[in-house]
């Protein structure tokens, strides 16, 4: 991309900044909660030890790119924002790690986190172009939460194969709080993410489908999936539509 | 599974109580307007079954005082209005056939099963239950049958489907204020099972779920 294509935060509006920065700030710290849960999920799981430590520090490394890109493009993550989002996140992970429910980890970080990166990471790749160093970083950080999706897909294969009951109460009790937590985090950034570019909307529809598709790739109904998913958006949505925030 | 749907005729109806008035004068309301557009688009929809079903939900329902009188009235007039006009047929089959028939058949599900409802209740949700959900079975055969005739059907279904959408969860706010304890009918369940129902179909029609995913976000968030 040629230098003079690029956008220079000094000379964008200041709607644009305030976006950038919230989601920045998100994206930056969001990925060192990521890299913190894995990190626990690994002191569950001594046999999975290796790699889950891997992911943490892949998710760590996403988070650094993601300070480098702001700073080089003179955007400053911000923090407050993110830590209000990510604080019922953390609470949300906390109370797993202290049931030493790895398997509801497992679905809130493998499935549910990482879908909301992959549905505002895609498309933002594209969106991205205008800012420097910005794009490329999201691509590797995007095909890297692809492969951590894959793993957590296999483990919970193996680990409810043949125990399809048992995985859609996981599923349930993990949702109702999740759900209400990142699809509630979605709502409060849908503005921002219009603002740099891209479809609140299509975020929303993308992030509830791929969670769908996951759901039913380990063995929950495509139906059974839908619509638990969906009933539990609706409430977040219905905040975003009456112009209150969700956490 | 639901037993089967039958069985009271108008002349046997029961009195019912307040709230069964109100939840049966908001769906003789979306009833008439179905009725009154398969009349005008498609007349083998308005076939006996339909019109017997709305005649009973009429007797359910035989004055407006209460309805008028509550919150449902607005958001469900606005909702009706924003469907009220049809230009075509492909129009009717998307706003009654793919999206108000499988509300309904999700509705009437939920009161089929309620402990809250009364026997009679139950038996007029039973009956209603089949009656939308063979018309929306139905209606999906013909948008089908429809396709290389109409070309492609997404563009259609986001113009049809956009406003009547944003309308109903206005109509949803009062309805879980108004019978989510009694019968069991919350709105984020009805969206949960009518997207479940509606995604399959989209997708059957060549619409890319993923898409419509999105479509049906926008138009619940408002965008």
């Amino acid at each position: 991309m040629e230098q003079s294509s690029i956008a220079v935060s000094s000379q964008l509006p200041a709607d644009e900044v305030l976006s950038m920065e919230r989601l920045m700030g998100l994206a930056v710290f969001g990925e060192k909660v990521a890299a913190r849960t894995y990190a626990l999920m690994a002191e569950l799981k001594p046999e999975y030890g290796l790699l889950l430590r891997e992911f943490a520090s892949m998710e760590g490394r996403h988070g650094t790119w993601f300070h480098e890109a702001s700073k080089q493009n003179s955007f400053v993550p911000d923090r407050k924002f993110a830590d209000n989002e990510l604080g019922y996140l953390l609470a949300q992970v906390d109370g797993y790690r202290a049931d030493r429910d790895f398997d509801a980890l497992a679905v809130l970080q493998g499935f549910i986190v990482e879908c909301l990166a992959i549905s505002t990471y895609d498309p933002f790749v594209e969106a991205a172009k205008k800012y420097d160093a910005m794009s490329d970083c999201f691509q590797a950080a995007l095909d890297e939460e692809r492969y951590h999706v894959d793993w957590i897909t296999r483990y919970l294969r193996l680990r409810f194969f043949d125990a399809e009951d048992e995985l859609l109460a996981l599923v349930q009790r993990v949702n109702v709080q999740g759900i209400d937590c990142v699809g509630g985090t979605l709502m409060n950034i849908t503005d921002n993410l219009q603002t740099v570019g891209l479809s609140g909307a299509d975020c929303a529809g993308t992030m509830a489908d791929e969670y769908t598709q996951l759901l039913q790739s380990v063995g929950v109904p495509q139906r059974e999936a839908t619509k638990n998913i969906v009933s539990l958006f609706m409430p977040v949505m219905r905040k975003y539509r009456r112009g209150e925030k969700t956490k | 599974m639901m037993g089967p749907a039958v069985v009271v005729s108008s002349r046997q109806l029961p009195a019912f109580d307040g709230v069964e008035i109100l939840l049966w004068s908001t769906l003789r309301l979306f009833e008439e307007q179905a009725l009154r557009h398969y009349r005008h688009w498609a007349v083998h929809f308005a076939d006996d079954a339909k019109r017997s079903h709305v005649a009973m939900v009429q007797s359910a329902a035989p004055s407006w005082e209460a309805f008028e009188q509550s919150t449902l009235q607005r958001p469900m007039r606005e909702l009706l209005d924003a469907s009220e006009s049809i230009a075509d047929e492909r129009q009717l089959l998307i706003v009654q056939g793919l999206v108000y028939e499988r509300v309904r058949d999700v509705i009437y599900r939920t009161i089929e099963s309620s402990q809250g409802a009364s026997l009679p209740t139950r038996q007029i949700a039973g009956a209603g239950r089949a009656v939308s959900a063979e018309i929306a079975r139905r209606s999906l055969e013909l948008l089908r049958a429809g396709l290389d005739a109409s070309g492609p059907l997404f563009g259609p279904f986001v113009e049809h489907s956009d406003e009547v959408l944003h309308k109903l969860d206005a109509v949803g706010e009062c309805v879980d204020e108004m019978f989510g304890e009694r019968f069991g009918l919350r709105f984020s369940d009805v969206v949960g099972e009518f997207v479940a129902d509606l995604v399959p179909a989209c997708v059957e029609l060549g619409m890319d779920r993923r898409k419509v995913m999105g479509h049906l976000a926008g138009a619940l968030m408002g965008l």
